[in-house]
């Protein structure tokens, strides 16, 4: 039987406690939420296999949250779960992309059969997946790949914003993908058969970025040997994408707001007044409005350029991608470096959907290539991982040695569905002494 | 703890028929090595009744016998012969709490089967039941292992080809939990 990441979402605790009870038996990890709001939260953020819903519900319904799921992770199993007498919604739940219905109470012979059903249907979409979505692309926009809501708000704003020509700043950590999200939006604007040129503010000197965006002449400066076009005459007609646009200098903020307003410029050397037509996407990880308030950023500059907002949650905000993008990157590099590692162990997508991701998609990118490259089986085992060596690394919590302990065993517990063996062999302790940190901590598998 | 005062204590509950409570406790005595106590019957608690299903709510039942546990029980097993249910599912046959201390089992649905039984056939299922449901309180989940008695069993007749043996599996992972719980291991494995 495969193992199942299950949440079931039910108003009423006794139902929530009791079923979760009866699948914790099984050996399945459980969460449950009270309402289709926290579910939804959750859904957010980790990545589940099946969820048990009840039809009737305060607020959001059975029926709508079912919609939304199927909208946004088409591959979640639902399974409605009705009262006698609402059999129509459990029939309109079946038509919305149900899996089946169970009515209360639920025979326990039935509920045991359809969990071994619905897990043998999981294992067939898991397989065919992968391949599945390169044609389909639904979890990929773009080259842009994510299935959570969080990253589907960001597809939906991509294609809301990229047919106007307003300025549009990419927020976001290191490696979260600001620059694919602005060749998305260059991909789907109107200007899609002009040039996508991108400068990184924070590689130049300021002197160096002046000739690199505007150009120069020969002999417009010392070692100006031949006259060079600039990366904003280049653009024209397209799109310039300004990478860590925090690190321009204020002088270099000044001669770029002329440029954005009057669509005209000097080339280093040149007194002709040149004009181009360019959109204007720049992306930084810093916080702009915070720098504006210090003086550090030019507020008009900051207004000029951040007329709309995209932001893009890092890797550890998104975790139900974890698991996607990793296969994800598998499929590239095993084709690229013509290897034969054509899965993940499940020890191993423990290990990397715990992993706090500091340096985000780019991060995990690095370590699927690394994996694919070192690994010596056909599934990436927790030894191809560079964590291994080191310890898992652990989330930046601020507090004693202690909670940090109680946190990091909770969570590892959590990962492997309260499996003792399976956690206490990841964390390298026996289960004896798991069992007693367990104890100490006072740690209890119905806390979700 | 010292070894000496551990016991597993049985809880008779609304008359059940006396015999199959000591057949219960004489297995669960056997098979767990921890002396077992049978205590007074006591009628079922108020609350554990639902006249709209004609059944008893495993819940209330195992919240009162978590108060008759006494201090040196480190189970308490309450068996009783009525209908018993969670309110999820149309019936159990037992419950516990994954990891908890009561457990509770009944011999309503043992011998209700379309072909007749034989008159041990309550004796075995009770005794299998109970171990299994005194196991889950060990944090023992279910099993894949067929030949396994933490194998589900949905259906009664299914337990009757099952020892009453633990796979080296959940044995090591009683063991596990004897060893946190300080009870003296003799089980072998």
């Amino acid at each position: 039987m495969k193992e199942l990441n299950i949440m079931v979402v039910d108003d009423e605790l006794i139902v929530r406690e009791s079923l979760k009870g009866w699948l914790e038996k099984y050996g399945y990890g459980v969460d449950i939420a009270e309402d289709a709001q926290e579910a939804l939260k959750r859904l957010d953020t980790e990545a589940y296999d099946l969820l048990f819903v009840d039809i009737k519900m305060p607020g959001m319904d059975g029926i709508e949250l079912l919609q939304r799921v199927k909208e946004n992770q088409p591959d979640v199993i639902v399974v409605m779960i009705t009262a006698h007498g609402s059999i129509e919604s459990a029939i309109e739940a079946m038509k919305a992309g149900a899996s089946d219905y169970l009515m209360k109470p639920f025979d326990p012979e039935n509920l045991e059969l359809l969990v071994e059903k619905l897990a043998q249907v999981k294992l067939l979409v898991d397989q065919n997946r992968w391949l599945r979505e390169a044609y389909e692309g639904k979890s990929r926009f773009q080259d842009l790949v994510g299935q959570s809501n969080a990253m589907q708000d960001v597809f939906h704003l991509i294609e809301d914003v990229a047919s106007s020509d307003t300025p549009i700043l990419v927020v976001g950590e290191t490696g979260t993908g600001k620059e694919l999200v602005a060749k998305a939006i260059h991909a789907l604007s109107p200007r899609r058969y002009g040039p996508f040129v991108a400068v990184n503010c924070g590689a130049f000197t300021e002197t160096l970025l002046e000739s690199t965006l505007f150009g120069h002449e020969k002999g417009a400066f010392t070692g100006a040997t031949h006259m060079q076009k600039g990366r904003l005459e280049m653009a024209d007609g397209g799109t310039v994408f300004l990478d860590e646009v925090g690190e321009i200098s204020p002088k270099m903020q000044v001669d770029l707001l002329r440029v954005l307003e009057e669509k005209k410029f000097y080339r280093l050397g040149n007194p002709k007044l040149l004009t181009t037509d360019f959109r204007l996407i720049s992306a930084t990880h810093r916080d702009l409005e915070e720098e504006v308030k210090k003086g550090g950023f030019r507020q008009d500059f900051y207004y000029r350029i951040n007329v709309i907002t995209v932001p893009v949650p890092p890797l550890r905000k998104r975790t139900g991608d974890i698991q996607l993008l990793a296969h994800y990157f598998l499929g590239r590099y095993n084709q690229e470096l013509n290897r034969n590692v054509t899965g993940i162990s499940k020890e191993a997508l423990d290990i990397l959907t715990s992993y706090d991701w500091p340096g985000n998609v780019r991060e995990l990118e690095n370590v699927i290539e690394r994996a694919v490259v070192i690994g010596k089986k056909t599934r990436v085992m927790p030894l191809d991982l560079p964590f291994q060596a080191e310890g898992l690394p652990r989330r930046p919590v601020v507090g004693s040695l202690e909670e940090m302990e109680k946190n990091h065993i909770s969570e590892m517990l959590r990962t492997c569905g309260w499996n003792i063996a399976r956690t206490a062999g990841l964390l390298g302790i026996n289960r004896t002494t798991l069992y007693k940190k367990i104890k100490k901590y006072e740690l209890k598998p119905q806390v979700s | 703890m010292k070894s000496e005062e551990n016991i597993i204590a049985i809880q008779p509950l609304g008359g059940v028929r006396g015999d199959v409570v000591e057949v219960v406790a004489a297995n669960l005595k056997a098979f767990f090595q921890i002396p077992t106590q049978v205590f007074l019957d006591q009628p079922l608690p108020d609350g554990a009744h639902n006249p709209h299903r004609g059944q008893y709510n495993c819940y209330p039942i195992l919240k009162f016998l978590g108060t008759q546990k006494p201090d040196h029980a480190v189970k308490i097993v309450g068996v009783a012969d009525v209908d018993l249910f969670i309110p999820i599912l149309t019936h159990v046959f037992g419950e516990a709490e994954l990891g908890g201390h009561a457990t509770v089992i009944s011999t309503y649905r043992l011998d209700k089967d379309e072909k007749p039984v034989l008159p041990n056939c309550l004796y075995d299922r009770a005794a299998k039941i109970a171990v299994h449901e005194v196991a889950h309180t060990f944090r023992l989940p279910h099993c894949k292992e067929e030949d396994c008695i933490m194998n589900s069993f949905p259906v009664i007749s299914h337990i009757d080809d099952k020892p009453v043996h633990f796979c080296r599996y959940c044995l090591t992972f009683l063991k596990d939990a004897y060893e946190e719980l300080e009870l003296p291991w003799q089980l072998g494995g």
